[in-house]
This record gives structure tokens, sequence and C-alpha cells, in this order.
């Protein structure tokens, strides 16, 4: 059972390039389903449009085209409040996601408030609970914001996030702006969370260490497109885009999966493959594959073994 | 920036302290005048005009034989006041505007700045002097008149902060959280402009009181017999080479608050300024 459904989703921003007027595609025809209770990996590099595919979720930016459905109702058909209890969210950087001027316990209070009628003992219990939950002993309550440590803080946010109880967690790069000693314990965190409560997760990230510990399905985006989307872990390491074998071979330890790391002297040069009117696959000026047929049209995203999906020419012919 | 560190980082350098101290004596005198004040300082004895400081009259009295230091606790509650008045009210009425045009955006803040750059662009002296020109000379028009030109500094700089606060992501966490767009303007984007807005109004009360004294001195603002700072500097102008505490008195207790605010003012902005 679906409790997310995104439907071919578009989204661009005006830019100026070269003094002309022109659109940058952030999100482009994506669709993908998430099953209750799983969690979904979105990796790809800054710029990649997966950060703004979960705002876009969360009702925070608005879509161009496309639909997002939570089971089954469109999400523009619910009410902000409707919205929040069902999709919440934890953001990248934790010191800049708290009002400086809240403590730890206002913090979670903040959506209790908002989104139910609790009275002030009931919110105070629910306080006490999620903020115990997450590993936050009582007397760093009444700290605020700046007081804590970042992997504390990122705790509260969690606390915050699952204050309105909701099924859905959008998690927008939550370790990267932490110690990676405190990463996996954040991990850690949410995988607990994850079982305890039976909830689901979309994983926004660019670190695919992290992504390849929690998700059950993993969606691997470049320039606004979904390159490639495995629906069960046992294929991580069949993974075939000439992009997500980029990514692995940069991963520490991975570095003989693909051997096509790139070298790190190489400068990467703008193609604007990501601009309004270009029509092929995004990927292609920075793959080594890339021939005539990939400048001039865009990959569609086609199955190559069950569950197994990639949008790239190389890969699909072969399937044909 | 959070209140409690504010303050802290304030009242760490000695400059502030005393010159609060100072402020709040003078303020505290003019709320006190009722009580502090020897004499009416209305009523005139002619047989003892223009005294020198005695026992009897501590500062002296004036060309119609008023007590000056009567005259002058009157007249600081007189331009305390109205300068208190003028300064919240345009703080009041440009924050809420600058918060509006700053959260909402579009074109109502293109609406609410091209005004403010408008009436930027009259002096505003010459507004003062057509509004009080158009309805008349009196003090409340002259603070109608100043309301004009200065609640546009606190729209501009609010508007700005809000710009800037919009865009952390902890607006998006509390819009996520379900709070309203009120709530989030109120309640989160308010109290963290708050310390910078603080800094802008205690250097514009400085100005202010001089506004208003000014004016008074050119007639436009309180009428006599009224006790006022500039008005009492005005008629004092006259007594210049053989009396001059006439117009001492008054001008020191200006200098004194205006020289003090603007040093806390000062001070508040270091505070505010995370670098140092």
């Amino acid at each position: 059972m679906a409790i997310l459904t995104v439907e071919n989703i578009e989204k661009s921003y005006r830019i100026k390039k070269d003094k002309k007027r022109t659109k940058l595609m952030a999100v482009h025809n994506v669709s993908f389903e998430i099953k209750k209770g799983s969690c979904v990996g979105l990796v790809g590099e800054s710029g990649c449009g997966k950060s703004t595919l979960g705002r876009i979720i969360n009702g925070l930016e608005k879509a161009d085209a496309g639909k997002i459905l939570i089971d089954g109702v469109d999400i523009h058909e619910k009410s902000r409040k409707e919205l929040s209890c069902r999709v919440q969210m934890v953001f990248q950087d934790s010191y800049d996601a708290v009002n400086p001027r809240y403590t730890a316990s206002q913090i979670v209070e903040e959506p209790l408030k908002n989104l139910t009628k609790l009275n002030k003992t009931e919110r105070e219990e629910k306080i006490r609970k999620h903020l115990s939950e997450v590993g936050i002993s009582e007397s760093e309550w009444n700290k605020y914001g700046m007081e804590f440590s970042g992997g504390q803080l990122q705790r509260v946010c969690i606390a915050r996030a699952l204050a309105a109880e909701p099924d859905l967690i959008v998690l927008d790069e939550p370790l990267s702006s932490l110690d990676v000693s405190v990463q996996a314990q954040i991990l850690n965190l949410l995988h607990d969370i994850q079982k305890e409560k039976e909830l689901t997760y979309l994983l926004v990230s660019h670190d695919l260490e992290a992504v390849y510990y929690l998700a059950d399905v993993i969606i691997v985006m470049y320039g606004g497109q979904i390159m490639e989307k495995i629906d069960s872990m046992d294929y991580f390491n069949r993974m075939q885009h000439p992009y997500t074998r980029m990514l692995l071979a940069s991963v520490p330890g991975y570095e003989d999966a693909g051997g096509e790391r790139e070298n790190n002297r190489t400068i990467y040069k703008d193609m604007g493959t990501q601009l309004e009117g270009f029509m092929g696959c995004p990927y292609c000026g920075r793959c080594r594959f890339a021939t005539e047929r990939c400048w001039n049209e865009r990959p569609v995203l086609q199955e190559v073994e069950k569950g197994h999906y990639i949008a790239c020419h190389k890969e699909t012919s072969h399937a044909d | 920036m959070k209140m409690k560190i504010f303050l802290k980082r304030l009242f760490e350098k000695k400059t502030t302290c005393i010159f609060v101290a100072l402020v709040l004596v003078i303020v505290l005198a003019g709320l006190l005048a009722g009580v502090l004040a020897p004499y009416n300082p209305l009523e005139q004895v002619l047989d003892d005009k223009l005294q020198m400081a005695s026992s009897a009259h501590l500062m002296g009295t004036d060309h119609l034989g008023r007590d000056m230091f009567s005259r002058v606790l009157y007249a600081i509650r007189t331009t305390l006041g109205f300068a208190a008045l003028c300064t919240c009210l345009a703080a009041m009425i440009g924050i809420s505007l600058g918060i509006l045009a700053g959260y909402i955006g579009g074109v109502l803040d293109m609406v609410i700045m091209r005004f403010c750059d408008i009436l930027y662009a009259f002096p505003g002296l010459v507004l003062v002097m057509a509004i009080v020109g158009f309805i008349g000379v009196g003090i409340f028009n002259v603070v109608i008149g100043m309301l004009l030109t200065q609640w546009l500094w606190y729209a501009r700089v609010s508007r700005n902060l809000t710009v800037a606060e919009k865009t952390r992501s902890y607006i998006s966490a509390a819009k996520v959280n379900g709070a309203s767009g009120l709530k989030i303007m109120t309640g989160h984007i308010l109290p963290n402009i708050i310390p910078n807005m603080l800094a802008i109004f205690t250097v514009d009360f400085g100005h202010t009181i001089l506004s208003i004294s000014g004016y008074s001195f050119l007639g436009l603002g309180v009428q006599p017999p009224g006790a006022e700072l500039g008005a009492m500097i005005n008629e004092g102008r006259n007594y210049i080479n053989s009396d001059p505490w006439l117009i001492f008195w008054p001008g020191i207790v200006v200098l004194i608050v205006v020289v003090s605010v603007n040093i806390i003012g000062d001070n508040m902005r270091d505070a505010l300024d995370g670098t140092k």
C-alpha cells in the first residue's frame, strides 16, 4: 500500500544565463511511490533537485505540474494542518532549523500547540515522552538551541517531527551538518524510531553509506531526473547507471565497485543540460559513455530486471 | 540574537551602565515632576524675575519670575513624553509594515517600499512645516508630521531583517509545524529582530528629542506658557548675554539625554555585532 505517490512532478526556476532569461529544470518529470513502513533513500549531488522534491512533498513549495498524493488524496486538497499531521520534516542544519529564542521543550511544544487540541499538562506529558524517546535528558529541557551540540539539537528536531505523530517524515540531509561519530548515533536513532513506530521515511541525502544503512529503496537523481531506482537492497551491488557507479566509486571502500571515479582534478563544465529546451540526458556532459544519442534524446526510466529501473541509453539498449 | 546574551554584552561595558543611569535619573525626574517641583511651573512672580540660582530657586528664575527648576522638570516630562510617543508609534507602524512587506513579499512589498522611497525623498523638516502650515501649529500636529517621516526607517530596516530571517529553515519548520503566517510573524520573526530594532529605536529617540525641541524652538510645537525644553531655550534667547542660565539649564538637559541615548544606541549596535 503506497502511502505517498509522486506523479510527474515538474519544478523549474527562472534564472538568467548569458544575459538571457531561461528556466532551470530543478525537478523534471519525477514519479515514484513510497510504501508504508519503508524508507526511500533519495540520493544525488547538491543541486540535483532532491531537496526541492522534499520541500514539494511537504507543501513548502509548489510544483509547476504533477501531483503528490498521500493515501490517494492530493496534498492540495488537504489543509496545512492536516498535511502537517501526516508529513513532517527534519532539516539539514539543526541550528538554523530552530528559533534561537526557544528552549528544547518550547521547540517540541510548537507542533503540539498548533496541530493538536491538548491542554498544557497533556502537552507537557507529550514533550516529556518525545524528548526522552530521542535521548534528551530532563536537565537539558530548558536549554536554548545554541547551547546544544549539533547532534543533540538534531535529536530535539527529530523529537519535534515526532510530536505531531506523522506517518511520513522527510529527512532532508539530516546528517550532513554532523560529525561522523555523531552521524552514526543519529542514524541508529532514526532506525530504532522507525521500527518502533512503523514510520515511513524519505531520506534525502548525498551520502550513499547512510542511505545504504537505512533505506529499503534507493532512488538516484541527477539534474532533476531519476537516473536509477532499485526496489530492493539486493540490487545494490548491481546498480549500473554510469552516474551511480561514479557515486559508488567515490565512497571509500567501494573504489573498485565501479572503477569509474572522476578524476578529482577534472573541471566539470556546466553544459546547460539542466536548462529548458535541452532534450538529451542531463548526465551526458560528464558521462564517459555519452554518445550522439545521449545528447539528443532523453532516456526514459525502464525496468531492466524486476524492481530495478535505469534511465540510460547504454544500459537499456542492452536489454532491448 | 537572544535577548539575554544581548543584554549581558550590552551591560558589560561601563559606559552603558553610566549613561543608562543618567537617562533613568532624568526620566524619573520628569515622571516625578509633580512631586519634585517646588513651585507651579506656570506661576509668574514678576518681583522675582531673572534671579540667580539660590536655595529658594535652585536654577534661578526666568524673565517672568517662574521657577526654572520646576519648569525644567515639567519640560523634561513634555519633551521626553512626546518624543517617546512619537518614536513608539513610528516604531510600531514601521515594524508592522516592514515585517508584513518582508514576509508576504511580492506586490505588497513593492508598494510599501516604493511608498517609503517617495516619503524618503521629502526632507523631514519640509514635510513637518507643510503639515503644521496646513493643520495649524501645536505639538500634536508636529508629532503627526514627524510620524510620517519616521516610520519608514523602521519599515525599511525591519523589512530587510525579515527577508534575511525568512530564508532560515526554522521558518520552514514553523510552517511544517502548522504555524499560521501571523504566528510566524509575531512569534518567530518579531522576537528575533527586536534587539536590532531596539538599537535603531534608541538612536532615533535621541533624534526625536532634538527634533521636538527644535520645532518648539521655532515656535511650531509647544506654545507658551507651556514648559518644553526647546521652547524654553527660545524664550531665554533674548537674555543670552545678561542671564545665560535661562538657556543653559534646558540646553544641558537636552545635551545629556541625547548624548547618553546615542552612546547607549552605539553600544547596542556593538553588542549586536557578533564579530567582536
